[in-house]
């Protein structure tokens, strides 16, 4: 486990945000995540998650990107496929143009799209972009939401339509800047990540050897 | 007439359009797109030895009528709001399928009973952005294939480009 180093991915930035009542600030489930993280790291063996909501965001992905595209503007966009990474952190945006990166949720339905939409800033979701940011250099973000069909596959056979309904009532972006204090503290809490998992994997190495 | 390397369930006996016949008309033509001729409800129907209470296509093709599971007559309803306008309500009404063209598709992955048995899937309509001159678009457009990072026939994917736009896209006029 020495040679392991931990980065936290950005996708889980959320969980850095949360103070804990251990002597670390970690809290419950950021400890949860660090378990599950080290015995994956020792086994080899990761659970896949599957999820209808989560079949439909990869299946839509494409498309969404597509949107933002037209609806920003900017013609055509490309997925990125470049994974970052530093010292505290780890992430593969949806998008890097010059002037923001951008990450696109497809929403399951339109009671989720609109629950989103009217909601402050999801705050997991913030942390991603925060972090997306801290990697890139890029100092601006869009967390997107979009509405789209459900494919059949995603859904057990039965597609959803949403097409029939206009782009501009199943589309909206919530614009963010880079907070350098927000990624300070996050920084902090990965830095204090590593010395749970230091100790963690010295309990284990005791037990078991 | 002799016919020689054929698929070997091409001439199968059966007695309705089914997932391995749009697969070899793909395999033949590259596309299935089929005109619906007549679109019918009709009860107790010989399909494949079983009767069948459903919903039936008619072609104007020469393919053997289809069953229509309720998964491909949403697709087309919801096709023919986007490609036609029609209103939700009109759209299921099968008598207003008459005379659209549908792309029929194989999916290996169509579960019936809980197995896997594949089937027939309509392809669902695109509606794509129009490329208007003069929008920001369009000028991120003609730069990006401007700059050889794309051709026409991928930006064609993303908007509808008219043979006006095209041209002025590709003469940089």
């Amino acid at each position: 486990m020495e040679n392991k180093i931990y980065r936290h991915r950005a996708s889980q930035g959320g969980l850095l945000l949360t103070n804990g009542k251990d002597s670390l600030g970690l809290g419950v489930s950021m400890i949860t995540y660090l378990k599950k993280w080290y015995a994956e790291q020792k086994s080899g063996v990761r659970d896949e998650i599957d999820s209808k909501y989560f079949r439909k965001g990869n299946m839509c992905e494409d498309e969404a990107i597509d949107i933002c595209a037209e609806r920003f503007g900017l013609g055509i966009l490309e997925k990125n496929i470049v994974h970052f990474n530093d010292e505290h952190f780890q992430g593969t945006p949806d998008v890097i143009t010059d002037e923001f990166v951008i990450d696109t949720k497809c929403s399951w339905d339109y009671v989720t799209f609109l629950d989103a939409i009217t909601s402050p800033i999801n705050k997991d979701y913030e942390a991603q972009l925060q972090v997306y940011m801290h990697l890139t250099g890029v100092k601006k973000a869009k967390l997107v939401y979009v509405l789209l069909d459900t494919p059949a596959e995603a859904n057990y056979g039965n597609d959803i339509f949403y097409s029939h309904m206009p782009i501009n009532e199943r589309f909206y972006s919530f614009e963010l800047e880079y907070d350098p204090s927000m990624i300070e503290q996050m920084q902090n809490k990965v830095n204090n990540c590593k010395i749970f998992l230091k100790d963690y994997d010295a309990k284990i190495k005791l037990l078991l050897g | 007439m002799k016919e020689h390397n054929i698929d070997a369930m091409k001439y199968r006996k059966h007695s309705h359009l089914a997932g391995v016949d749009v697969a070899i008309i793909t395999a033949e033509k590259g596309k299935c797109i089929l005109t619906i001729k007549d679109a019918y409800y009709s009860k107790g129907v010989d399909v494949s030895g079983n009767k069948t209470d459903g919903y039936f296509l008619e072609f104007e093709e020469d393919v053997m009528d289809m069953v229509c599971n309720s998964s491909n007559r949403k697709m087309i309803a919801n096709n023919l709001v986007l490609e036609k306008g029609l209103s939700l309500l009109d759209s299921r009404n099968i008598g207003n399928w008459i005379g659209t063209k549908v792309e029929l598709q194989f999916d290996e992955t169509i579960r019936m009973m809980g197995k896997v048995v594949g089937g027939i899937r309509v392809k669902g309509f695109k509606a794509l952005p129009n490329l208007e001159p003069g929008s920001p678009n369009f000028d991120a457009v003609k730069k990006a294939l401007q700059g050889g990072n794309y051709t026409i026939e991928q930006v064609k994917t993303k908007y509808n480009v008219s043979e006006a736009v095209q041209k002025l896209l590709e003469n940089g006029k």
